[in-house]
């Protein structure tokens, strides 16, 4: 019996992606609480105007929406708390103890060990005041952020957000004014600046026949977000099975099957073929997950610069004689996907990539398969696509299956859901002191197991890739070559021995994403909303 | 023979901590007590901040890959010992009468240690611990000086691997992590010693059906004793054969479970420190040498030539010594 989800208990973030469906602005807000009791009727308020999963009709997918269909949000309005905020909530302490310690650290005493205090800066000197402003004890300091309510919006055809999103916003501010006991912190930005109340986020856009459109491209230039993973009861039957081909968890014949559930929501069996335990009462974690917000800088300059520098060196030793060929195979060794998102693993040259785009152009309806569905297996040194490239490293698939036959078994539990937006603007001119990056939310039902462990393992580290100490070379932690830190960060791009040419090294990779704040954050489903606005969270 | 595996020993000790009551020099307190706090003082590597970069003393020799200290204070318990229900009914089980637990006499420290050998052999364990005696022998006595007998019995090197061996355990399980290749072992032949059972259970069951059918023709009147006792023999030789079998095959496998896997190549720790030093040295000259290798003229390929016979004369690749990685260190 596959699992059926009640759509309309879960938040509408969990399972799909806003920014693909046609909401590329969004504002995050981040309040504290003084009241418990306001804050609780505050939830209350909100409650039905937070956008759960239940389908709307798409003009743009094909995905199905099942049996019920709501209606189209102008702006989806979804909530989480921290640790903290579930505190100052009065939430019961045997429900707050039963919360995973990961969660009740938060992000900023876990930055060492997420790579986030790279060069050894203090994310306290580093991070965006809001995160920054805690002085004291988290429990009592009026800066503690408790509360995390986004917003994702449409967009007018000159790029603008539309109307609504000013409007709920103000339907916020007035609700949050009217019931006092709830306060906005601001300081999305560095401190220095005038502080910004709200962090705000817009996809790249371009521009044709005199209208703005939204890209899927991230200020690398990237084709972002193609590969999420695909789990149990996420689409309507015979959809999932063929959204699962390169996305869910595979098996040694090769066969894709969608994950388990409980990878990415509490209450749900998981791939350890367990319901893991979680906050009691059941009711109040079921339907609900975990959230990391990860605002993510990008330095795009200095990404510019360096891949300018290198590209030709890079083709020397490749044998890429034109300049262009030889900056493009750089990027899509570096990231694992070129620039329009097709794999190197079905693609990994020039002209296997021009290929590619010939049998699956833009408007095919068998590209969007095409880009995901692909296997390590065939390439174990990494000569099409490095093991050490980003995609690889967050998404190991079958690449490492101890003996090539296990599929993908030792990646199952280490799948992480990618929401969130861009934000700022990197056109050229914008320095890198600019506002300008990713807000990243990842959701997984163990932050601990799922989120923490890539990111230290697989982004910071080059263990389980043969690669020693060398991280990911687009997102990872970049030594700059100190005693404290180690030698230079380099990356090694494998070449073919049948083609006669060593490898490629390059060495001292500047920093090319800094983390700039975040936290992490429980997203209750619609009845632990209800539970903790009506105060009735009962663990006994 | 897990004590002996893959070229390295893999040594278990457990000795008995005292339990007199002892001044550490601030306070009354327990030999126990007082070894976890040495235990914890005990520098685990340069690297490690904590430390305060100092090394590790079992860095100072070059056979050990791993070693370990740790308390065993007792044995736990882990709760009443499962019966049937009904059967607890008969036999009168009193639930609310606690079982019997066990506890250890006294707490006891756990020495767990891999080094390089060139065999199992007793001389190998005493020629290591003689040298870790000479090469650590005040931090050793710092933490041995709180187990039984010590101080009695420990006066030189000798006098401490024999201590040590005392107080030796059969290593069950080891751990080894050099094998980079797959080995070719032999395949334990099974199928050899599946047939032999096969025919063995034939036997008897031809023997145990003739049987029946002879002994029930015989109820009607004729004598078939010869056939009838062909037919017991049969049984009884294939009950034997099955025996035999089994037994054979249960030897053969815990023989095969004592043999020592062969050393990986290349695992002894200087070659393993070597071969650490020449892959950073190693990607150093790849990095630095990258163009002249691509390079199409002679001039770069005869610097690359000149550069490696340098990186040869400077790195010793074939020399285990100097230069190499110093034991107990990470990274440069």
């Amino acid at each position: 019996m596959a699992v059926t989800l009640d759509l309309a208990d879960i938040q509408g973030n969990i399972l799909s992606a806003y920014g693909k469906q046609g909401f590329p602005k969004g504002r995050f807000i981040t309040l504290h609480i003084d009241e418990a009791d306001k804050a609780r009727r505050l939830v209350t308020e909100l409650l039905p105007a937070i956008t759960t999963a239940l389908r709307w009709p798409s003009h743009r997918s094909k995905t199905p929406t099942g049996a019920v269909a709501v209606s189209r949000p102008e702006v989806a309005i979804n909530i989480a708390f921290s640790w903290y905020g579930l505190l100052a909530l009065e939430i019961p302490t045997r429900t707050l103890r039963g919360m995973p310690d990961e969660f009740i650290d938060g992000m900023m005493m876990r930055a060492p060990m997420l790579g986030d205090d790279f060069n050894r800066r203090d994310p306290m000197q580093a991070w965006d005041n809001v995160w920054t402003a805690v002085k004291g004890a988290r429990s009592t300091d009026p800066n503690t952020v408790h509360i995390l309510i986004t917003l994702n919006a449409q967009m007018n055809a000159d790029g603008t957000p539309i109307a609504a999103l000013e409007v709920r916003t103000r339907e916020i501010e007035a609700l949050i004014a009217s019931i006092g006991g709830v306060r906005i912190l601001p300081g999305h930005n560095h401190p220095g600046q005038e502080p910004a109340t709200y962090q705000e986020l817009t996809a790249l856009t371009g521009r044709r026949d005199g209208k703005v459109f939204p890209l899927p491209t991230e200020h690398f230039g990237y084709t972002d977000a193609l590969g999420d993973p695909v789990f149990d009861g996420q689409y309507p039957d015979r959809h999932e099975a063929s959204v699962a081909v390169g996305n869910g968890a595979l098996d040694g014949a090769g066969k894709w099957r969608p994950l388990a559930t409980g990878e990415f929501l509490l209450g749900y069996p998981d791939e350890a073929q367990e319901i893991a335990g979680a906050a009691m009462p059941l009711a109040f974690s079921r339907n609900g997950t975990f959230m990391a917000y990860r605002k993510l800088h990008q330095n795009v300059v200095a990404f510019r610069t360096f891949m300018t520098e290198t590209a030709a060196r890079f083709g020397a030793v490749f044998g890429i004689a034109d300049p262009s060929e030889a900056m493009e195979t750089l990027k899509a060794k570096i990231a694992g996907r070129w620039s329009d998102g097709v794999p190197l693993s079905r693609a990994p040259t020039v002209a296997d990539w021009r290929k590619f785009n010939l049998e699956y152009p833009e408007t095919s309806p068998r590209r969007g398969r095409a880009l995901c569905d692909f296997t390590y297996g065939d390439d174990p040194v990494g000569i099409k696509c490095p093991i050490t490239a980003h995609m690889r490293r967050i998404n190991t698939r079958d690449g490492l299956a101890p003996s090539g036959s296990e599929g993908s078994v030792l990646n199952n539990r280490r799948r992480i859901i990618r929401r969130g937006l861009p934000y700022g603007d990197s056109s050229d001119g914008v320095p890198d002191s600019a506002e300008h990056g990713i807000i990243m939310l990842i959701v997984c039902s163990s932050l601990f197991r799922q989120f923490e462990f890539v990111q230290q393992q697989w982004l910071n580290y080059g263990l389980d890739a043969a690669a020693g100490n060398d991280t990911c070379p687009l997102v990872g932690n970049h030594s700059p070559g100190s005693r404290e830190a180690g030698p230079k960060a380099k990356y090694v791009i494998p070449s073919d021995p049948k083609s006669g040419r060593p490898p490629f090294i390059v060495e001292g990779i500047p920093q090319f994403v800094e983390t700039r704040g975040g936290e992490y954050f429980f997203v209750p489903s619609m009845t632990a909303l209800r539970m903790i606005g009506m105060g009735v969270v009962d663990p006994t | 023979m897990p004590t002996y595996d893959g070229g390295h020993y893999f040594l278990s000790v457990l000795v008995p901590i005292r339990t007199d009551t002892m001044n550490d020099g601030l306070a009354d307190t327990s030999p126990v007590h007082a070894l976890r706090k040495r235990l914890s003082m005990l520098p685990t590597a340069a690297q490690t901040p904590a430390c305060g970069r100092v090394q590790c003393p079992f860095a100072l020799s070059t056979r050990t890959h791993f070693a370990r200290l740790a308390i065993i204070d007792d044995v736990a318990y882990n709760g009443r010992e499962g019966r049937n229900t009904l059967l607890g009914q008969l036999v009168g089980s009193d639930l609310v009468v606690a079982q019997s637990q066990d506890h250890l006499s006294c707490p006891f420290l756990l020495f767990a240690v891999d080094f390089d050998a060139a065999s199992g052999a007793d001389s190998e364990r005493k020629s290591y611990l003689v040298d870790l005696w000479d090469k650590m022998g005040p931090e050793l006595r710092n933490i041995f000086t709180f187990c039984q007998g010590f101080e009695q019995r420990v006066k030189d090197g000798s006098s401490f691997a024999e201590y040590i061996a005392a107080c030796q355990l059969e290593t069950t399980m080891s751990f080894n992590d050099y094998y980079v290749d797959p080995l070719n072992l032999p395949t334990w032949p099974s199928k050899a010693y599946l047939w032999a059972g096969a025919a063995s259970l034939v036997a008897v069951a031809l023997g145990l059906v003739g049987t029946l059918i002879l002994v029930i023709v015989q109820l009607f009147g004729p004598n078939l004793a010869s056939p009838l006792r062909f037919a017991v023999i049969l049984a009884a030789v294939g009950i034997l054969a099955l025996a035999i079998v089994v037994v054979a095959a249960y030897a053969s496998v815990m023989a095969a479970g004592e043999k020592p896997f062969p050393a990986a190549p290349d695992s002894n720790l200087p070659t393993v420190l070597k071969a650490l030093h020449l892959q950073r040295a190693f990607t150093r000259f790849a990095i630095d040498s990258q163009m002249l290798a691509v390079g199409t003229d002679t001039s770069s390929a005869q610097r690359l030539y000149d550069d490696f016979a340098t990186f040869l004369t400077v790195n010793k690749p074939n020399e285990l010594g100097d230069p190499t990685q110093k034991p107990g260190v990470i990274g440069v």
